[in-house]
């Protein structure tokens, strides 16, 4: 389980958050919107261990994976390289190199795995940092925008996969993209304006939601 | 855009200038124990490579430069890399680097010569000198890792052996080439000013003191022409060894 328990953060005159309660129970994918700058990143950087709240209580599994908002990757390591970075060194050769395969083949990344990150698009930047974060042994996933710049015929196709790479761990999902959101989601969440409040989304909010969706078929 | 050709046209027109006005000066002085024409510098330098005591000098100095190159290096790296980490360790490092950047390099050759053997002297004289300009590259290549990549490390838990090598190290390539070239380059004038002063058995310093001690000037100008050329040629293996290691 992933929880933000009382949590109070401010940067500089901004209260963001003030006596925060949030938690993503095991196994489901909880999906946050919300307008930029309302502190979605902040929440997963939390539970991610990079930003310490001022107060409150954080828990989060030990093993954590994480799709950030940028790609990240190493620039001078080629796609394969870069989606491998953070396997369990532990694993036996044979078996790490048919686990990147599979994983390259999904996210449609075979051609371009011996390019580096320069000399490919930022859909498939975007898939490489996807692939990393699934490949990387994990109790627990945080994706902020994991679809961003794709295609959306790709998107599709990866999002069609997706659900299966991830489940039976909580994960917590930061998207714009409604297809994303309720396609992946169990739960979704509508955060307000600072200071932050998690609110269900009403029911009006989630038909909006789902008129949105792009791919009918 | 300035092109390659018209840079190296550049180049070699101002290096040609350069060689008229020496060799105009010096015929102008007509002495050449004041200053020698450069064609005389270049026959003296030609005689000098035949002898095996002046080749065994030039051996004797690049394995110092070598030698204590290797040392400072890696200790920077060592250093460095510590102290872009621990904040304590760079502060404590803070008044030391502080020192060797500003004392005097005949201060320090003198105080060697008093301490040290000549052969110890030359190298701890050029560890002085270099090591802080190592240093000081590897802690700004710390300072500069990015940032989001650092996060990324550690959420991953990338064990830090991974770390250095796969991240810090290539990080750092573009700060240690700028030092190792002007460090390298430092490490040649110290080592051959070291043992200007020092007189170790061997060694293109203790060349240069005999000929000034024999009123030999063209020998003198031809031992610094040998310097630059071998600073020159380390530069380009430099060069070839960078362009490799990009590909």
């Amino acid at each position: 389980m992933m929880e933000l328990r009382g949590v109070s953060k401010s940067f500089g005159p901004l209260r963001l958050f003030d006596e925060l309660d949030f938690h993503v129970p095991e196994g489901k994918v909880t999906c946050l919107l919300g307008p930029s700058g309302c502190g979605k990143t902040t929440m997963l950087n939390m539970l991610a261990g990079i930003t310490a709240p001022d107060s409150g209580h954080v828990s989060a599994p030990e093993r954590i994976s994480f799709v950030f908002q940028e790609s990240r990757l190493l620039p001078w390591a080629t796609i394969a390289e870069n989606a491998s970075y953070a396997m369990d060194s532990g694993m036996a050769a044979a078996e790490r190199r048919e686990r990147l395969e599979e994983m390259m083949e999904l996210m449609e990344l075979g051609d371009a795995a011996e390019k580096k990150p320069a000399e490919v698009s930022g859909g498939m930047a975007r898939r490489c940092a996807l692939a990393r974060a699934l490949l990387a042994p994990f109790d627990g996933i945080l994706l902020d925008e994991p679809l961003s710049s794709l295609d959306p015929e790709l998107r599709n196709r990866i999002l069609d996969r997706l659900p299966a790479l991830i489940k039976g761990k909580p994960v917590l999902l930061v998207t714009h993209d409604y297809g994303v959101a309720s396609v992946l989601s169990d739960r979704i969440y509508r955060l307000s304006e600072p200071p932050v409040t998690v609110g269900d989304v009403s029911a009006r909010d989630l038909k909006s939601v789902i008129s949105q969706l792009d791919f009918a078929d | 855009m300035i092109s390659t050709t018209a840079k190296r046209y550049w180049i070699s027109a101002s290096a040609l200038a350069f060689l008229a006005i020496w060799a105009a000066v010096s015929l102008l002085v007509d002495r050449e124990i004041i200053l020698p024409t450069p064609w005389a510098t270049l026959l003296y330098i030609g005689r000098l490579l035949a002898e095996p005591a002046a080749l065994g000098a030039i051996g004797a100095t690049m394995l110092r430069v070598l030698l204590s190159f290797s040392i400072n290096i890696t200790a920077s790296l060592v250093l460095g890399t510590a102290a872009g980490f621990v904040p304590k360790l760079a502060w404590t490092m803070d008044p030391v680097i502080r020192v060797m950047k500003s004392v005097p390099t005949m201060g320090v050759i003198l105080l060697s010569l008093i301490w040290f053997n000549s052969e110890t002297a030359v190298l701890f004289v050029c560890t002085l000198i270099v090591f802080p300009v190592l240093y000081s590259a590897v802690t700004e290549g710390i300072v500069n890792l990015d940032k989001g990549l650092m996060e990324m490390h550690r959420v991953f838990r990338i064990p830090p052996g991974r770390t250095l090598r796969r991240f810090v190290l290539p990080s750092l390539t573009p700060f240690l080439v700028a030092g190792v070239t002007s460090g390298l380059g430092l490490s040649m004038k110290v080592i051959v000013a070291a043992e200007v002063l020092s007189q170790p058995g061997r060694g293109i310093g203790t060349m240069f003191q005999v000929e000034r001690v024999s009123l030999n000037t063209v020998g003198v100008f031809a031992w610094s022409v040998i310097v630059i050329l071998l600073t020159a040629l380390v530069d380009s293996l430099l060069h070839v060894l960078r362009r490799r290691s990009r590909k």
